[in-house]
Formats: structure tokens, C-alpha cells, sequence
């Protein structure tokens, strides 16, 4: 691809990638967000850190702000694409209730970041984002920075099989692109950590090795047994009241789940049957979470 | 009565301000589809301004990815009301003078008693007061409803007063003449204030009055799709795309159009094929992304032109809203592209550069997936539908390729193809679904098929094979061409059957307007094969009731309906199939529709060359004339013979038992033309049959005139009413039923062949 020059961008100080995420919680912190830390356990999206899915039930308003390490085995390229890769980080912030003016918070974090917003093509494509997993679904868009998808805005309507009256907005950022976009780099892995590191330098080889685990090595009986005993041991903890812990475990089923879909593992006739079992968990979460399982067990 | 009738009716606008609107709901919120959907805005405004009674010219509707605007013009200043009073005997004494009930009735609505009116109701006369109410005030009341009135197929709610939209609403501005009307949706209030792009840093854009509205925001730099108008109500009222008054329509959607032409042409190509569903959801979608949208070309490396062109051009389409271009005169394409951007860039260049760099990245990852499926043979990849289920009560698709192979040989027995001229058929059947397994296809699940004749040609498979991996799917639309080669009809149709028995037998049949399995369409695809065979293939004697039989014994005991009644499901549904497509297709009268089925509706395929003749001979003078003779003699011996109820049938002709001359002589003339006609009917000569069968007219005539079928005598009566239907069933059995025919009040000539 010797023609290709990097991609262009108008910045004042281009930012390095640990310099974003200061910039993102500067930012954030600026308009009264908890700066949250990333969750110590694998998961696909910052969704499924306790404070988006917790928090966005019931009435209290909540913001947060937060890095979330994410992981989604099927992406895995063996480091061969240079936008997708099998792990990577989001910046998640949940704003509730949904101020008037999101849209516009928004743009100005875009502006803090050195993009010049009159120099591209900035669009709002509709995205119906749907985790089928967590029983949630919301309408909003993916955002688009010359074509290039650098966040997902959702407005969330339901979660964990809850309707929201309260509604939050969820923006996820994809730090990755954003990064090329301000570096100027066509690859993800050329993205300048800080002045003397790449990502490629902090995550390449990682890459690699994740993507044949997950292709071609990863235990399929293992990852089975994972699942079934990480549910089993879900509901026994939700009945005896523990949720965060059986909340954990559903984390480990999603996980489990999504390693043996990458093995080619998950047939298509147990497919729904399998997402079913850890919606219908993540909803009994939920319920607990507000207290509607006490009134449904009163009534 | 207040006075205000002197003020002018004065335009009236609302604009819906929200957060950027889905593309696809934009075309159906302004009725632009076709037929329209009435839940769009134009159609939710002229209902609740008619319950209002709110008198008014057109209602037009527009619309950008940030608005949706209503204009209604010539909107009457006031709205005459009326209300109910007492009854006459509350509000008038015995002498006849207004009671205080009256009075007070009166002066509640500003009115004095002589200004109340008597009327008529199903209770006796009452008191009734009319007066005016300022329309503005109605229109205060009409606002949220006719926003709340608008259906998108999906809505949120975005605060905590619980209205519903297609996405946030962030600001309404709703203008009579140069006023505020005032009002709220939500928590949302109107006024006079607009915004500019989100270029222009959504700047507030103040408008001065409703008319005024369309000029000041396009001096903003937005470009507006106008939608459907509906006229005012009365006489006449109708929904068009024309009627605005005086201004020129705004037609975003065709200078898009004409500038991504005009571009294409300057790159020495040409835009796709503009007559697809693809083609069509593209445009609009670039026409509801942007508010001031500019065209504007990139490239990318001519290496990945060695991926198919149907993958380039979906990734772009799909995942970029990109046009692709090809050449001139082929379907190859050109390494460049068309981009619709929201509004000019201080510098178009470095976005384009940017963009190009992201087709590279989609178009490495399908190439990885290319990599990646051509590992294996498609062959291989055949086992593995054993785990793709087809549908949870149907099993797999792995589970309906040996059915849909066995369907293959029946039908071409049905049509005395050699077994070796089905080879590439069955083959095709065997990998046409292998490709479901592909991560090409899983990535762009609208290439199914396409892919997969390209992974057979990677395999080299026969060409034939090729050809009808990728057209088995053909046709998707009504407007999608038929499969060109005989393997793929053949695989089409067996497809096709095999879907629609499994659907129907288990009770998944279309209801009413839902078919959630697409089965019409399926149908009517399978009737255009049959009706449209490719080239040197005729489906004429093609008995659909043998396939259908052979289809429900291959699908077993997975179907729980019971045979014979599903089978007469399936065909009353591809009856209906049928006559749809023929009446879609020329127009053709219901009538010779429904007489070429009832002469046979199996074999599909000789009941079109049936209908076309019979059609041209309806539509064609000396033809008609003979043809109506023919109808005449098939409606009389018909109608006689179904007049008679209960009997067991008449038996055969007894040339000894007739008693006057006349029905002897016809009986002659018909024994003396039967074996010609029934030639005739088995060359499908059926042009000749009809003129062969009119001639028998005179005498059937004179003998309706001279005889009483329905003689005394049991044996007499017997006998003409057998040579009737015999009479009747010569051409019926084989052409067409030509008593169906519309021929009340024509009566033919008697004289051309007596």
C-alpha cells in the first residue's frame, strides 16, 4: 500500500493515546462525572461494567465516566486489520437522565480532543443497538468521522428486560480510531501510546496470540463446562441473594459463550437457546437489582 | 356570532426539530413510497385537521435528516363550532320567551338569545349556539396531536415526560402567517426558532412567518425532499406528488441523482443499474444523511478489483453509503467512488483521502474472509448445513437438499428432459446453499448465492453449475429478471416448492397483510418461472399436484398438515399467485383469467399460453367476433347444463334417441368438427380451436330457439343435455372455459358462417 499516505487530520497538538484518555476524563470530570475505573473481569463492552447496567436502573441520576477493556474473540485478525482487533478499549460515559443538549457535550469532547469539526464530514448514522445477552436494546446512532465509526451513541430504552423510564445516554468511544484519526496512522498498531511507545509495541503480539487462542486453540469442552457451571453457579447465587457475584458469573458465561462462538462452536440450533439463558439471568439481576423481584415474591 | 370572517386565510407551518432522524423512516414519515404508507406526517395532519374542522388548501410535507416540516396552505382564520344547548322545551316557556337557561347558555358562548338556533336531533329540537374560535387556538390543540399521530417503525422516549419519537425532538416551530402559534409536545415548546446545519454550528435561524420558513432556512444552506400533498378535503381529495401551488416542488432525491450521473460520466463510467431495491435504498439514504449534501469522488487501489465486483460495491454501499462506479459498457468496475458528504469541508480532499482509507480496511477484511472460505471446497462446506436451521419446526437447510435434488428429477420428467440434462441441476442444488456457511455471506447476507457461484467457479465447477448457484435465488423482486438457464430455474423452482410445502405443513401460511416468510413473493417468483421458462425450455404440461404430491412424501412426518387439504391450500395460494401476476402483468380481465383455470389450473405454464391467446383474441376485432360466437355456444350449453341440479351425469350421446331434426343436424356438425378440434386443442393450436368451435354457433342458435331441452320425456331430456355438455367440454377440458367471459348484451352476427 506504498500510495497511501496516513490520514489527515487538522489538529492543534496531536494527542497521544494515553493522552486522549486523560483529555476524555478531563473532559467528563468537567461536567460532573465520576471518573470510574475499567472492570477487573472479561467482557464484550462497557454495557456490561455494573455501573452502565446497574445504574442505568430505577430513577437516580447518575454519571460516570470510565476505560473498559473490551473483548470480542470473533474480531480477533491476528493483528492483519488495522481497525479490528479481538481486544481493545472503549470510553464509556452514562449520562442520567439524558441532558437536552448530549449531542452538542458531545461535539465539544470531540473538540477537546484537537478534531477540527469544520475540516470533516461528521454524521449521526442510525444504529438500533440491540445486546440480546443483557436483555437491553436502545436507539441512537454510530457516529461517523469521515466514514469512520468512532462512537456509538445509544439512548438507552431497556435494560436487563427492564422498559427505562429514566433514560440514559450511553456514548462509547472507540479510542483506537480516534487515535488514528488524530495520529495519522493507518493501523491501529502505529498508534503512539505515549512519546516512545506504539500500541503495536504494548498489544501486538498479544493480538496475535489472542486471535489463534481464540481461533484455533481455545478448549471447546473447557469453554463449555465454564459456561454451564459459571450459570449454574449464577442462579444458586442470585437465589441466595448475592448479586454482584452471580452478576459476575454471568460475566463469565457471556465470555465463555463467545470463545466457543469464535471455535465455530455454538451450533445454529442451540444458539438461541443459549443467549436465552443468560438474558433470562441478566433480567433476574436486574430485578433484584430494583426490587421488583421482592414485590413480585410479596404479591 | 363574533365577526371575523374579513381576515384572509393565512399559511401554516410546523417544523419538528430533532436529533438526526433514520434515513429509512424519512421516505414513509413523507409518504414517498409507493403506494404511500398513510402513517406519515401529511397523513396524520389531514386527519386531525379534519376532526378539527379546520378549513385549509394543500398540506405539504418536508423533510431533511434534522426536520420534519409541515406547510398547510390557505388555512381559514377561524373555526366555526358548534355546541348543544337545553332542549327547546328547558330553554323556552310555555308562552314561548327564553327561559334562564336560554339566557345563560347564550351569554356563556358571548351570544344573545335571539342568535341561538333551533335544530332538529334524535332527541327532539334543541338549542344550539354557533360561533367562531380563532383558528390558532385550535391549531394549539391540533400540535401535539398531529406529532403524536406520526408512526416510524420504531420510537424512544428521551426524558421523563414519556412522549415518543423516531429519535429526540429538540426544538418545534409552528408559524400562522408571521404568529407563534403556541403549544407543546413533551416538554418541549414552540416558537419562531429554527436551526442551521450542524456545520454552521447549529446556529438559531430565526423565521419570520410560515411562508416565509422554506426560502430562510434554504438560505442556510438546507436542501429539502418534498413529500406527498394532500389536497383539501371535498370532492376529488386525493394525495399526489404535484399539487403544490405555484412553487416548484423541492426534489432533493433527483438533483442528487443528476449530480452523482453527471460525476460518474466525468470518471468516464456509470452509476449501477438504478432500477434495483439496492440502488433505491442507497439514494435515499444518502438523501436523508445530509442536510446540505455535496458529491463529492475518491478512489482506491485497483489491486482489490480482483475481489468480485458485487463485494466492492455492497461494502460500499452497505457499509459506506458509497456509489460505486462501473464501466461504460460493462458490469466491471472502476477503482473509484462517489461519497455524499454533509456540507462542504474547508478541505473536500483530505475527507476523501480519509474515506479511502477506510473502503481499503473493509475491503482487506473481505478479502480475509475470501482467504478464509476458500480454504476449504464448497463441497466441504455442504455437511455443515446439517447445522443451519431452516426454520425451528422445518429442521435444517442441510435437511432439504436431497428433497430439493428429488423435486429436480420429477420436474424434469414432467417436462421429458433426458436424466443426463439435469446433472448440472442437481448438482447446483447440492452446493447452492453451502455458501450460507461462508463468512462472505455471513458478512453480506444479500450476496447469498452470488457468492456461492463464485466459490464453485474458484472450485471449477462446470459453468452451468456456476450459472445456476447464482441465479436460484432469482427472482427476488417482482422486478428481479428469472433465472436465464434451464439448472437454475430448475433449482429455483424446486427451492421454491420445497419452502412452500414445508411453510404451509406445519401452518405457517400468510395471514391478511403478514408473510413473515416472504411466501408470496417465493410464489409468485415460482409462477413467473413457470410462465417465463428460459430459453428452449417449456414448463407447458408441468403438473404442479404431481410436485406437490412427490414434495409432501420427501418432507414426511415433519409436516403436520394432512395431505390433501394442504395440497388444496397450496394450490388456491399459487391459483391467487397467478391471477395476480397476469393481472399485474397486462392487465387482463378477471374474467379470462378465471376461464383459462377452469379449464386446468396444474400445469401453470399452458394456462398462460392459454390466457395470452385468449387475450389477444378479447383484445383483437375479427378475433373477437368469432371468439364471442365460441362464448356463446359455451355459455348456453353451460348454463343449460348446470341449471340441472342432482343428477349423476347425463351418460353418452345416443344418436338414435333424438327427436326433432335440428338437434340431430347439430349433433352431426359437432361429430363432424370434435376430432378436428380436438387436434387443434392438443397442438395448442388454440386460435384455430376457438374458430373451429364458433362455427358450431348457428346451429346451436336455432337450436335454442326451436327445442326444449327439458322435454317430457326422461330419455330425450337425457340425451340433449349429454350432447350439451359434451358440447360444452370439447373446448373447456382444453383451452379455456369460455362461459366465464363478460358477454352480457353481445349478441353475435348470425350471418358470416351460416
Amino acid at each position: 500500500m506504498g500510495r497511501r499516505t496516513p490520514f489527515l487530520m487538522k489538529t492543534k497538538k496531536v494527542a497521544t493515546f494515553q493522552e486522549l484518555i486523560m483529555r476524555l476524563e478531563k473532559f467528563w470530570a468537567g461536567q460532573g462525572c465520576v471518573i470510574a475505573q475499567p472492570y477487573d473481569m472479561e467482557m464484550g463492552a462497557g454495557t456490561f461494567h455494573p455501573f452502565t447496567f446497574f445504574k442505568a436502573l430505577g430513577p437516580e441520576p447518575w454519571k460516570v465516566a470510565f476505560v473498559q477493556p473490551s473483548r470480542r474473540p470473533t474480531d480477533g485478525r491476528y493483528a492483519q486489520n488495522p481497525l479490528r482487533a479481538q481486544r481493545y478499549y472503549q470510553y464509556q460515559v452514562i449520562l442520567k437522565p439524558s441532558p437536552g443538549d448530549v449531542l452538542d457535550l458531545y461535539l465539544n469532547s470531540l473538540r477537546t480532543l484537537g478534531i477540527d469539526l469544520k475540516a470533516h464530514d461528521l454524521r449521526f448514522v442510525q444504529d438500533d443497538w440491540e445486546s440480546p445477552t443483557l436483555g437491553a436494546w436502545g436507539l441512537g446512532w454510530e457516529v461517523w468521522l469521515d466514514g469512520l465509526e468512532v462512537t456509538q451513541f445509544t439512548y438507552f430504552q431497556q435494560v436487563g428486560g427492564i422498559d427505562l423510564e429514566h433514560v440514559s445516554a450511553e456514548i462509547t468511544y472507540g479510542l483506537e480510531r480516534i487515535a488514528m484519526f488524530l495520529q495519522g496512522k493507518l493501523d491501529l498498531y502505529a498508534i503512539q501510546w505515549n512519546e516512545d511507545l506504539t500500541y503495536g509495541d504494548l498489544h501486538k503480539k498479544e493480538e496475535i496470540e489472542g486471535s489463534a487462542y481464540n481461533f484455533e486453540h481455545a478448549d471447546t469442552q473447557l469453554q463449555r463446562r465454564y459456561f454451564e457451571e459459571a450459570f449454574a453457579q449464577s442462579k444458586k447465587l442470585l437465589n441466595e441473594g448475592l448479586l454482584l457475584p452471580a452478576y459476575e458469573q454471568l460475566l463469565k458465561t457471556s465470555h465463555a459463550f463467545n470463545l466457543l462462538d469464535a471455535r465455530g462452536a455454538v451450533s445454529a440450533n442451540e444458539r438461541p437457546t443459549l443467549i436465552a439463558g443468560v438474558r433470562n439471568l441478566a433480567k433476574r439481576c436486574a430485578e433484584r437489582y430494583i426490587g421488583k423481584d421482592e414485590e413480585k415474591r410479596r404479591s | 356570532m363574533k365577526k371575523k370572517g374579513e381576515a384572509k386565510p393565512q399559511d401554516f407551518l410546523l417544523e419538528i426539530g430533532c436529533e438526526e432522524l433514520p434515513a429509512d423512516y424519512l421516505p414513509t414519515a413523507l409518504g414517498l413510497d409507493d403506494p404511500p404508507t398513510p402513517t406519515g406526517l401529511v397523513f396524520s395532519a389531514n386527519r386531525v385537521l379534519s376532526e378539527c374542522g379546520i378549513k385549509r388548501g394543500n398540506i405539504r410535507c418536508f423533510g431533511t435528516p434534522r426536520r420534519l416540516v409541515l406547510t398547510v396552505e390557505a388555512v381559514a382564520p377561524d373555526v366555526r363550532r358548534e355546541e348543544k344547548g337545553p332542549p327547546e322545551q328547558v330553554a323556552f316557556d310555555a308562552q314561548g320567551k327564553p327561559t334562564r337557561a336560554a339566557e345563560a347558555f347564550a351569554q356563556r358562548h358571548g351570544l344573545k338569545v335571539s342568535q341561538l338556533i333551533l335544530k332538529e336531533t334524535p332527541k327532539g329540537k334543541g338549542v344550539f349556539a354557533e360561533y367562531s374560535v380563532p383558528v390558532t387556538e385550535v391549531l394549539s390543540q391540533a400540535i401535539p396531536a398531529i406529532i403524536g399521530g406520526i408512526a416510524f417503525p420504531k420510537t424512544m422516549k428521551w426524558d421523563s415526560s414519556g412522549v415518543r419519537f423516531a429519535r429526540p425532538i429538540r426544538w418545534l416551530v409552528a408559524l400562522y402567517g408571521p404568529q407563534v402559534v403556541p403549544a407543546k409536545f413533551g416538554f418541549i415548546q414552540t416558537g419562531r426558532v429554527s436551526q442551521g446545519t450542524r456545520r454552521s454550528g447549529a446556529k438559531a435561524i430565526s423565521v419570520p412567518s410560515a411562508s416565509a420558513y422554506l426560502e430562510v432556512l434554504e438560505k442556510a444552506g438546507i436542501t429539502f425532499q418534498e413529500g406527498v400533498t394532500m389536497s383539501p378535503p371535498g370532492p376529488g381529495s386525493a394525495f399526489s406528488y404535484d399539487q403544490s401551488r405555484g412553487s416548484k416542488r423541492k426534489e432533493k432525491r433527483k438533483d442528487l441523482l443528476k449530480q452523482l450521473t453527471a460525476k460518474a460520466q466525468a470518471l468516464k463510467g456509470r452509476l449501477q443499474d438504478q432500477n434495483t431495491e439496492e440502488f433505491e435504498w442507497l439514494l435515499n439514504t444518502v438523501t436523508f444523511l445530509a442536510e446540505h449534501p455535496v458529491v463529492e469522488s475518491g478512489s482506491f487501489l485497483k489491486e482489490y478489483l480482483d475481489l468480485p465486483a458485487e463485494v466492492l460495491a455492497t461494502s460500499m454501499a452497505k457499509h459506506l453509503k458509497l456509489f460505486s462506479i462501473r464501466e461504460k459498457n460493462s458490469e466491471k468496475l472502476l477503482p473509484n467512488f462517489l461519497a455524499v458528504l454533509e456540507g462542504k469541508p474547508t478541505n473536500p480532499a483530505v475527507v476523501m483521502a480519509n474515506v479511502e482509507r477506510i473502503i481499503e480496511a473493509r475491503f482487506t477484511d473481505a478479502r480475509f474472509f475470501y482467504r478464509e472460505d476458500t480454504k476449504t471446497e464448497l463441497e466441504a462446506k455442504v455437511s455443515q448445513l446439517n447445522s443451519v436451521v431452516f426454520h425451528e419446526k422445518l429442521g435444517t437447510v442441510g435437511q432439504r437438499i436431497p428433497r430439493i435434488e428429488r423435486l429436480i428429477g420429477v420436474i424434469g420428467k414432467g417436462i421429458n428432459l433426458p436424466p443426463e440434462a439435469i446433472h448440472s441441476a442437481v448438482r447446483a442444488a447440492r452446493l447452492c446453499k453451502a455458501d450460507l456457511v461462508t463468512q462472505m455471506v455471513r458478512e453480506f447476507p444479500t450476496l447469498q448465492g452470488l457468492i456461492g457461484s463464485r466459490y464453485a467457479a474458484h472450485d471449477a465447477e462446470p459453468d452451468a453449475v456456476v450459472k445456476a448457484i447464482r441465479e436460484h435465488y432469482a427472482p427476488r423482486t417482482a422486478k428481479d429478471p428469472v433465472p436465464s438457464t434451464m439448472p437454475g430455474a430448475l433449482v429455483s423452482l424446486a427451492d421454491r416448492l420445497d419452502a412452500l410445502i414445508g411453510y404451509f405443513g406445519v401452518g405457517l401460511k400468510p395471514t391478511g397483510s403478514y408473510d413473515q416468510y416472504g411466501l408470496r413473493r417465493q410464489a409468485i417468483g415460482l409462477v413467473r418461472i413457470l410462465v417465463e421458462p428460459p430459453k428452449g425450455v417449456s414448463f407447458a404440461g408441468l403438473s404442479i399436484d404431481r410436485l406437490f404430491d412427490e414434495g409432501i412424501q420427501s418432507w414426511g412426518s415433519i409436516l403436520t398438515a394432512e395431505a390433501a387439504g394442504l395440497k388444496k391450500d397450496l394450490h388456491s395460494f399459487l391459483r391467487e399467485r397467478f391471477e395476480w401476476w397476469s393481472f399485474a402483468q397486462n392487465g387482463v380481465g378477471r374474467e379470462l383469467i378465471e376461464a383459462v383455470l377452469e379449464s386446468d389450473a396444474d400445469d401453470l405454464s399452458g394456462a398462460w399460453e392459454r390466457l395470452n391467446v385468449l387475450r389477444e383474441l378479447w383484445g383483437d376485432r375479427s378475433g373477437k367476433e368469432e371468439l364471442i360466437k365460441a362464448a356463446k355456444v359455451a355459455e348456453r350449453t353451460s348454463r343449460i347444463v348446470k341449471s340441472v341440479k342432482g343428477t349423476n351425469g347425463f351418460g353418452s350421446v345416443d344418436p338414435n334417441a333424438f327427436k326433432e331434426a335440428i338437434e340431430k343436424q347439430l349433433w352431426d356438425l359437432f361429430e363432424e368438427l370434435s376430432p378436428v378440434l380436438k387436434e387443434q386443442v392438443k397442438q395448442r393450436r388454440y386460435r384455430e380451436a376457438v374458430k373451429t368451435y364458433s362455427s358450431l354457433y348457428p346451429q346451436i342458435h336455432q337450436f335454442f330457439e326451436t327445442v326444449f331441452v327439458m322435454d317430457e320425456d326422461q330419455n330425450v331430456r337425457r340425451n340433449r343435455l349429454a350432447m350439451m355438455r359434451e358440447i360444452h367440454q370439447s373446448l373447456a377440458a382444453g383451452f379455456a372455459d369460455l362461459s366465464k367471459l363478460p358477454l352480457t348484451g353481445v349478441e353475435p352476427s348470425l350471418s358470416s358462417h351460416s
